[in-house]
């Protein structure tokens, strides 16, 4: 079975937002392609693969993972094949229950792809005692002319930054809430689209479990 | 009136303040001075309830916080400052994503709450809780926050970013002041409010206060140096060394430190 | 300046002629195994041990992940060679011969500074050592670990494999059936070894196979740091390096262990280290990884008392034909604990620097806080670097962060050097040099010295 590819013609700017099991972006010379991916419960196993085959192709990532029930799982590639290629990803997740997240991101850089500049960022929110985050990046890189970073961290929400909250009259439960909200809304900063941020933000907040709303 | 009676504080083992009393009436401007670990933001730190601090009764007598005859001791932090009480942070916290104004608007109507509310929605999912709030619209509620940001010179800009979030030691405590003159509440302690200041935001943050107090709001500005106090000028000044107000005074008494400093209550206390 | 003489040759490839006493057959069964373990006179627990392991050894396979190590013919390599007869105790009674080698790689210089600590090592046995009496004194031992086991049976029974178990990785089961020298070290409650302890490591065999074996114990509040700095010899065939380090840090301990590798083009260098540390503990890993073919190596740590703390400072360079595949590993088994992790690779001329690594937060282990940072330098187009992080979070008050970069040196801060004067070559070397920096000044000086030397050799004649 072949995985569903979309292409991204040459020169040409899309923003697309990602709901499909698997799902290979080919982005040609001088395209951009802004993808926001939102993943809940009921897409437990995500497989997002970009590659850049022409130069200056441009893809830029933007995800947030909410598992409340289930273990959610999210595979990315960025495929740097062509020169003067840009990507930039940014996922986080944001872990309720017992539920679990497992991040694996690759970076590959091919030795033709020279003067690549890559980027790729996942954070992850625990939010009970049982929750679990993993976080698996891998970056291949065969050419030298490149730049190519990534980043990832684990944490929960700090007392003190409840108590900040509380010292505002805010009540322990919104407070929660408030920084989980400033968590995923800092997200979308990176997306100019400002109609698909909002539909996006309904789905998230109506994936929210109650006892954090 | 805030009045605090008999208050023994520690931190785990260690005993921070020792038997403190201090009574703070509205509109009146009390600064607290005292050396590098006197207690002074430990005092700061009990009036709002931080966890961390453990307040026991001093030897039989009773300890309380009343504000204007509520007992404050046993209540959260989040209700003494529903209550009316306000803390101003020497090195506030930053939280990504969560706006200045988003947490001025929230705090507000815990603060400020109404009987009958009017609903109205900002279609932003995360964030789309209704407004309510005494006497006051949402666009007029922004209008006065962007007006007094405007007038203690905090750039528009500011208000959507997240609070404090990478804001330099300046913007922070302007920000705090904004928080305090937004908010309205009845007594404020401002917690080294003079650090990290130049000459014209200290200068503003001065006004500042001086503004609250005239609105009625009881201040006390617990300092360090009598820097800030070259611009505001207390009524009362307390001298707190090793977690005991070894003197009261009027304004004067915080000139006498500045050139004095505090070595003679140091030499006492030992 | 003037051009390198080694340019990609290898610059300690000298070779001694070989003078053994003692050499065993070429590969591996039960019966070498035994004459081994009867030739040293060891008791019959560790030579259960190594057969037990060798059992086990039989049933692994190599690695699915990392490097490429199907060079290795596990059939072709001597699995214990002694060297001389018995032991020298002063530095006058070495032979000539090992004197001349160890000359030529500087060693007299550590001698005069460092008598105190040095156990320098041959082949796979120590041939000398000499123990500063202060040492004696404190009650701190230092021999290698055929007489730790002669000497200090009970404590090497009750540590030896507890660490890394025989039957943990294929390595790990090889060198526990064949093991000869190493070090042990005991370290007496609340007492500190101001100077660091030294051993000196050296291959001189063609196709022999080393797998010494360390056991360091630090007692409760005591603190000790271990250097071992190698250079080998190059052969025409290859070599199969495989050692395990064992360290046990007691509640308040301290132990940083330094190594400097660099082996020769040829030495496969597949090595397993580990630490448990206890209540409030520090373990500091230094490891530098400058020779060899293919290096396999992840110091790792496990923090098992609460406020543990671990360390790894990592540095990898892999020249042409060679693959640095090094990282380190931190679990967190207790609250409090808190790790970091820094690596620096440079790759050059074709060769590949991978970082492997793995952070674990076990169910339970409160309040840890880890920081990763990775960064890797392409010096080349032909040149390549990987990066394989691993977070696994199992406890929510947790501080994790992982931070990593890939670059090439900047046209820029070229052409700034070049302005002032440098050549390509220079500046090349000098922005190398401060890029491994900040973990060249953790190294006792004289290592300092050698490693930011031998990187600018390795500079030297490789640019325009």
């Amino acid at each position: 079975m072949s995985m569903k590819e979309i292409t991204i013609k040459q020169g040409t700017t899309s923003t697309l937002l990602h709901e499909d099991p698997e799902c290979t972006y080919i982005i040609e010379s001088g395209a951009t392609c802004s993808l926001v991916v939102f993943q809940n419960d009921t897409s437990p196993v995500m497989t997002i693969k970009v590659r850049l085959v022409g130069e200056s192709a441009v893809a830029k990532i933007t995800g947030v993972s909410i598992p409340t029930k289930e273990n959610l799982i999210l595979r990315t590639l960025q495929s740097h094949e062509a020169i003067k290629t840009t990507s930039d990803l940014f996922v986080k997740s944001v872990v309720f229950g017992s539920s679990s997240y497992a991040y694996s991101g690759s970076i590959r850089v091919e030795k033709q792809a020279q003067r690549t500049d890559a980027y790729q960022r996942n954070e992850n929110l625990l939010l009970s005692e049982d929750s679990l985050a993993s976080s698996k990046p891998a970056l291949e890189i065969l050419a030298n002319d490149v730049r190519c970073t990534h980043g990832a961290t684990v944490s929960s929400i700090h007392p003190d930054e409840l108590w900040f909250l509380e010292s505002r009259g805010i009540p322990p439960e919104s407070a929660k809430q408030m920084v989980v909200g400033g968590f995923i809304h800092s997200l979308f900063e990176r997306v100019s689209d400002t109609i698909l941020v909002s539909q996006l933000e309904e789905k998230i907040w109506q994936s929210i479990p109650s006892f954090v709303r | 009136m805030l009045e605090i009676k008999h208050i023994t504080a520690s931190f785990g083992e260690k005993k921070i303040l020792n038997d403190v009393s201090l009574s703070v009436h509205c509109g009146e401007l009390h600064a607290i001075m005292g050396p590098n670990g006197s207690g002074k933001s430990t005092f700061a730190s009990v009036l709002l309830g931080h966890p961390a601090y453990t307040v026991v009764a001093t030897k039989g007598k009773k300890a309380s916080i009343e504000l204007d005859g509520v007992e404050l001791l046993k209540l959260a932090t989040y209700d003494r400052v529903k209550k009316g009480l306000f803390l101003a942070f020497q090195s506030p916290l930053s939280i990504p994503g969560v706006s200045v104004m988003h947490l001025l608007r929230s705090a507000y109507q815990e603060i400020h709450p109404v009987a009958k509310k009017l609903e109205e929605n900002l279609g932003n999912a995360i964030f789309s809780k209704g407004w309510s709030a005494e006497g006051v619209t949402l666009v007029q509620f922004i209008e006065r926050v962007k007006s007094i940001a405007r007038e203690i010179s905090i750039d528009e800009s500011f208000l959507k970013r997240g609070i404090h979030d990478g804001f330099s030691g300046g913007e922070k405590k302007k920000v705090e002041m904004l928080t305090a003159l937004v908010l309205l509440p009845k007594y404020a302690i401002f917690d080294e409010i003079d650090t990290g200041l130049d000459v014209d935001a200290l200068k503003i943050v001065a006004a500042g206060i001086e503004r609250l107090r005239k609105q009625g709001t009881g201040v006390i500005v617990v300092t360090h140096y009598q820097r800030i106090l070259s611009y505001v000028h207390p009524s009362h000044t307390h001298i707190l060394v090793n977690g005991v107000f070894v003197e009261h005074g009027t304004g004067a008494l915080s000139e006498r430190i500045e050139k004095e400093g505090y070595a003679k209550y140091e030499k006492v206390s030992h | 300046m003037k051009k390198s003489v080694i340019d990609d040759s290898y610059k300690y490839g000298f070779s001694k002629p070989e003078k053994y006493f003692y050499k065993s057959e070429k590969g591996l069964s039960e019966q070498v195994i035994r004459t081994i373990s009867g030739y040293k006179g060891e008791p019959q627990w560790m030579l259960d041990f190594r057969l037990k392991s060798y059992l086990g050894y039989l049933k692994k396979t190599l690695p699915s992940w990392g490097a490429d190590l199907s060079g290795i013919d596990f059939r072709d390599i001597f699995y214990y060679i002694k060297p001389t007869s018995g032991k020298v105790s002063s530095w006058a009674d070495l032979p000539a011969e090992i004197k001349d080698t160890y000359d030529k790689i500087g060693i007299p210089e550590a001698e005069k500074k460092f008598l105190a600590g040095v156990s320098a090592q041959y082949e796979s046995e120590v041939v000398y050592k000499s123990v500063n009496e202060m040492l004696k004194k404190k009650g701190v031992v230092f021999l290698d670990m055929d007489s730790g086991l002669r000497e200090y049976p009970e404590l090497v029974r009750q540590y030896f494999g507890t660490v890394v178990p025989p039957l943990d990785n294929m390595f790990a089961s090889l060198n526990s059936a064949v093991w000869s020298g190493g070090s042990f070290v005991y370290v007496p409650k609340g007492v500190h070894v101001e100077l660091p302890l030294q051993a000196y490591f050296r291959i001189n065999a063609a196709n022999m196979g080393q797998f010494e074996r360390t056991l360091i114990i630090a007692d409760e509040g005591s603190s000790v740091h271990y250097v071992e700095g190698c250079t080998a010899p190059i052969y025409s065939s290859d070599s199969l390096h495989s050692a395990v380090v064992e360290i046990v840090v007691k509640n308040g301990a301290r132990v940083r262990y330094t190594t400097i590798q660099n082996w020769s083009k040829n030495v496969y260098n597949l090595v397993t280290k580990r630490t448990v540390v206890d209540e409030e503990g520090v373990m500091e890993w230094v490891d530098g990884n400058l020779g060899s073919k293919v290096t396999m190596k992840y110091p790792s740590i496990y923090l098992k008392g609460r406020k543990a703390r671990g360390e790894v400072l990592s540095i990898a360079y892999a020249g042409s034909g060679q693959h640095q595949d090094a990282g380190g590993k931190v679990i967190h088994l207790a609250s409090e604990t808190t790790s970091q992790i820094i690596s620096k690779s440079i790759s050059k001329g074709g060769g590949r620097t991978s970082y492997r690594g793995l952070v674990e937060v076990a169910k339970g282990a409160k309040n840890v806080k880890s920081k990763v940072v990775c960064d890797a330098l392409l010096l080349d187009e032909d040149s390549r670097s990987d990066t394989y992080p691993d977070m696994r979070i199992h406890e929510k008050d947790v501080s994790i962060e992982h931070e990593a970069t890939v670059s090439k040196i900047g046209d820029e801060q070229m052409f700034y050097l070049e302005s002032r004067g440098l050549t390509k070559e220079q500046a090349q070397s000098m922005i190398v040099n401060g890029f491994i920096e900040p973990i060249v000044k953790e190294l006792p000086l004289e290592y300092a010295v050698e490693m930011n030397r031998l990187i600018s050799l390795q500079m030297e004649g490789s640019v325009g």
